[in-house]
């Protein structure tokens, strides 16, 4: 097996010979073991604090279960989750899924499964983030076209040339509005010039 | 002349008031001798017997008599002469035609035929003892006063031909069978008949002209006014109605007569009786059929409202007071009343028949487990081993009744029983084949009921033992794949921990001692169904399964507190892993070197569910940084981290006159396989 990097896995899982028989298995795998939790409630608790890469859940624990867990986990703590559970209905799939949970495996896994699970999970949940950065970046260019369009000193409409307070207004709000670091996209030759000079 | 006329005045007047031939023969003789000239006269008859004219009626005047030629034989010149058509007034005729007794010759002066046909024939003769002719006037008034005689005889003959229709008429009618009558306009009795006056009780010879009512009574009159006035109103000339009377039916005619009416009843009692037969009959096998038809397709409740509404249906057509359905248990033993259908005013008795013993009542189970269907005219007439079916119908209040059994191949399933309460009754064997079809359509629809609940029952049983079975399948393929995953967790911990240790037997050993505790609690828990499981018996097993095998087994005693705790299965799982190290743990460090082990459990249950369970062995006890919490072992690592994790509780061992481990969890019953569903 070859990864990237060692991930930080946490394993959440009630049953305490299941959870050596995980412990095992990403240890052999060479993946670091960064925490133990008994259930879903204590598993938020202690995740700000160890910031794993990825979390190894069983679904049937007390207090909380896995699928309640993996869904405040994606809201509050966004982190890449493998649901690891004896059982394989399709309503728990179905469930899973739902809870944006990244891989689910049946018990006992070979380690070669539990490996793919892992790795396919945070690479997902890698693309899935690279996916929201680009949404955001396309919303913010966006606005800024929009905001642009309506510094054109024409109206298409009429031809004329626009002028008066809120043409002035606009255009102030938007150069003060430009951050620094992408100021030159927006100068003119000569002061592109003059600055690469 | 005027005399003469006069003489006619008088015999047409007398002619009128005359009511029989010979006293218009006698007068007309009599009258014409007044006439002048005129000394005798007679009536020759013709006798249809001898075939000669006989002088029946004769008048003359003192000395004229013409009594020595009263009688002329075909053939002589007299009968020859009086065979006339028509008035004669001979001029001359033979001196001799008539010759009085003392010879004085009487002289021929007219012949007048009164009737004249081929078989009768009656003539006239006027007679005088003077030769000389009758003046021409006389001719035509003999010719008026015969054809006057002759009228008169005419009026005569219809007066006595009306008598004597009218009279042959009323002969007729009294002969009819079917009573007759008729009345005037204003409903007086002109004539009724003696069938009419019998219907009526009417015994008197002469009912005069009584009204009808008087003759007829009330009812009658009750019952055929409305027609009457009907008829007398409008213009139809005939009116037919049919009604009971007397216990009789009729049809009755009812025509218009100029002066009246007139009546017929005609008595249809017996065919009316046998078309209201044929009726009911076509109209019981339709309502049979119906009902037959309508079993096939019944279900369930639907065939309990199907049975009420035959019952209904057969008991109101057979006019009984109560209809019902018996069944019977399926040994014969029992039998109770399960449909009922009662005329109004009649009492049900369905809750007062129920689960009656069949011993009771063996005359009648003879009757029925003969497949017979019977009745019972009259309660009273039951035989004498009949007394307890007696007492029940009285007590029902039957005075007759009719059942027919049940039956279904050749079993009797119960019984049909229509009761007469208010009378006695007798019914048709037609009626009781009819209603044998019933019975069996009943029987089979009851039957096939009866197999079709069954199979629901047997079908709704199989498929919940298959939904169970399909849970428990998943339940223990959950079951297994979390034990193979303990197993391999076991088996990364035991080389965790014993990595150092080169003593491969040991190692194999101590799998096989694990392996094996959570085969014996699995066992357990597959064989009761993943139920909660007692904790006496599973520590008892999980001890015996962990000392299997070992040397000096026989020198342990084991005791086991019986305080009856359930515990759910993953819990029992967990104390089962649990127990099977701690027994290791006393095998191992307890047992070398002494005579005998004992090991104690206690279990107490203690406030809000929680559990106390206390293993104790007699043995030297744990070394002290075991008590500390220094446990760098597998055993006491898998109890304390089986405890705190699967069990959710605490852990205490120490030094108690051996090893003591003290484990508290709270009790989770609700956490059993049905809600296991992660």
């Amino acid at each position: 097996m070859t990864k990237t990097k060692t991930r930080k896995v946490m394993i959440v899982e009630d049953d305490h010979l299941v959870s050596e028989m995980i412990r095992g298995m990403l240890e052999e795998l060479g993946y670091e073991i960064a925490a133990s939790a008994e259930d879903g409630h204590e598993a938020l608790g202690i995740i700000k604090e160890v910031k794993p890469d990825v979390i190894l859940m069983d679904i049937k624990m007390p207090k909380m279960s896995g699928i309640e867990a993996a869904i405040l986990i994606q809201k509050h703590f966004p982190t890449p989750v493998v649901i690891l559970s004896a059982y394989e209905t399709e309503e728990l799939v179905r469930e899973s899924s739902e809870a944006g949970v990244g891989a689910y495996v049946v018990k006992p896994p070979q380690p070669a499964e539990l490996f793919r699970a892992i790795e396919i999970a945070c690479c997902r949940f890698e693309d899935m983030a690279d996916l929201s950065d680009i949404r955001r970046k396309y919303r913010d260019a966006m606005k800024t076209i929009e905001n642009l369009s309506k510094l054109l000193p024409v109206c298409p409409g009429c031809g004329n040339e626009k002028h008066g307070e809120d043409y002035s207004r606009m255009l102030n709000m938007f150069l003060s509005s430009i951050p620094v670091e992408d100021i030159s996209r927006y100068l003119c030759s000569r002061c592109r010039s003059r600055k690469d000079q | 002349m005027i005399e003469h006329f006069d003489i006619l005045s008088a015999a047409c007047i007398e002619l009128n008031s005359l009511e029989d031939p010979s006293s218009v023969y006698e007068h007309i003789v009599n009258s014409v001798l007044h006439f002048e000239g005129i000394d005798s006269a007679g009536i020759y008859i013709l006798d249809s017997d001898s075939g000669e004219f006989v002088l029946e009626f004769e008048a003359g005047l003192p000395g004229c008599s013409v009594d020595s030629s009263s009688r002329f034989a075909a053939g002589t010149d007299q009968y020859t002469v009086l065979k006339t058509d028509r008035n004669v007034f001979p001029d001359s005729l033979e001196d001799d035609f008539f010759i009085c007794e003392d010879d004085q010759k009487i002289f021929l002066k007219g012949l007048f035929p009164l009737i004249f046909s081929g078989t009768s024939s009656s003539v006239m003769f006027i007679a005088s003892s003077d030769p000389g002719v009758l003046p021409q006037e006389f001719h035509r008034i003999m010719e008026i006063l015969l054809s006057m005689v002759r009228t008169s005889i005419s009026r005569i003959d219809i007066e006595n031909s009306a008598r004597r229709s009218e009279s042959e008429h009323s002969l007729l009618l009294e002969s009819v069978q079917d009573p007759v009558f008729s009345l005037s306009a204003n409903l007086r009795i002109k004539y009724c008949n003696k069938a009419f006056r019998q219907l009526v009780h009417f015994e008197e010879e002469s009912y005069g002209s009584a009204g009808f009512s008087e003759i007829a009574g009330l009812e009658l009159e009750y019952l055929m006014r409305e027609k009457f006035d009907e008829i007398l109103d409008s213009d139809n000339g005939l009116c037919i109605s049919i009604f009971e009377y007397r216990n009789r039916i009729f049809k009755t005619f009812i025509s218009r007569t100029p002066d009246g009416l007139f009546a017929l009843m005609d008595d249809i009692t017996e065919e009316e009786q046998t078309r209201r037969k044929l009726n009911f009959r076509e109209r019981f096998e339709s309502l049979l059929i119906t009902i037959s038809t309508d079993f096939i397709k019944m279900r369930g409740s639907s065939l309990n409202l199907g049975i009420n509404d035959a019952l209904l249906n057969i008991g109101v057509s057979i006019e009984v007071d109560r209809a019902y359905l018996f069944q019977f248990s399926d040994e014969l033993s029992v039998m109770s009343n399960t449909h009922e259908w009662c005329a109004t005013n009649v009492q049900p008795e369905i809750d007062n028949q129920q689960e009656l013993i069949t011993d009771d009542y063996p005359w009648l189970l003879n009757r029925l487990n003969r497949h017979w269907a019977f009745q019972i005219p009259r309660i009273a007439d039951l035989p004498s081993w009949a007394e307890s079916e007696r007492e029940l119908f009285i007590s029902r209040d039957i005075q007759s009744l009719l059942m027919v059994p049940i039956v279904h191949g050749k079993n009797l399933i119960g019984f049909l029983g229509f009761d007469s309460v208010n009378q006695e009754r007798y019914w048709s064997e037609d009626i009781i084949d009819l209603l044998r079809v019933v019975g069996d359509a009943i029987g089979n629809a009851l039957v096939r009921n009866g197999m079709e609940k069954t199979l629901i029952e047997m079908y709704r049983r199989a498929e919940k033992e298959a939904q169970i079975n399909a849970v428990l399948l998943k339940e223990v393929n959950h079951r297994v794949k979390n034990n193979l995953s303990e197993i391999i967790g076991l088996l990364y911990a035991q080389r965790r921990f014993d990595s150092n240790n080169t003593d491969h037997d040991e190692f194999v050993q101590s799998l096989i001692s694990r392996i094996r505790g959570l085969a014996t609690v699995h066992d357990m828990l597959s064989t009761s169904g993943w139920n909660p499981l007692e904790l006496t018996m599973l520590a008892r097993r999980i001890i015996n399964s962990a000392i299997t095998n070992v040397p000096n087994s026989s020198r342990m005693k084991m005791s086991i507190s019986k305080t009856s705790i359930r515990v759910n299965p993953n819990q029992a799982h967990a104390l089962a892993l649990i127990l099977n190290e701690l027994v290791r743990n006393s095998l191992k460090h307890a047992m070398p070197g002494r005579d005998s082990l004992k090991i104690k459990v206690r279990m107490r249950k203690r406030r809000a569910g929680r559990i106390t369970l206390v293993y104790s062995d007699n043995g030297p006890g744990y070394p002290e940084e075991v008590v500390e919490n220094d446990r760098k072992n597998l055993g006491l690592d898998l109890i304390q981290n089986l405890t705190i994790k699967n069990l959710q509780g605490e852990l205490t061992l120490q030094n108690d006159g051996g090893a003591s481990a003290k484990i508290v969890f709270r009790r989770n019953l609700m956490e059993d396989r049905t809600d296991d569903k992660n």
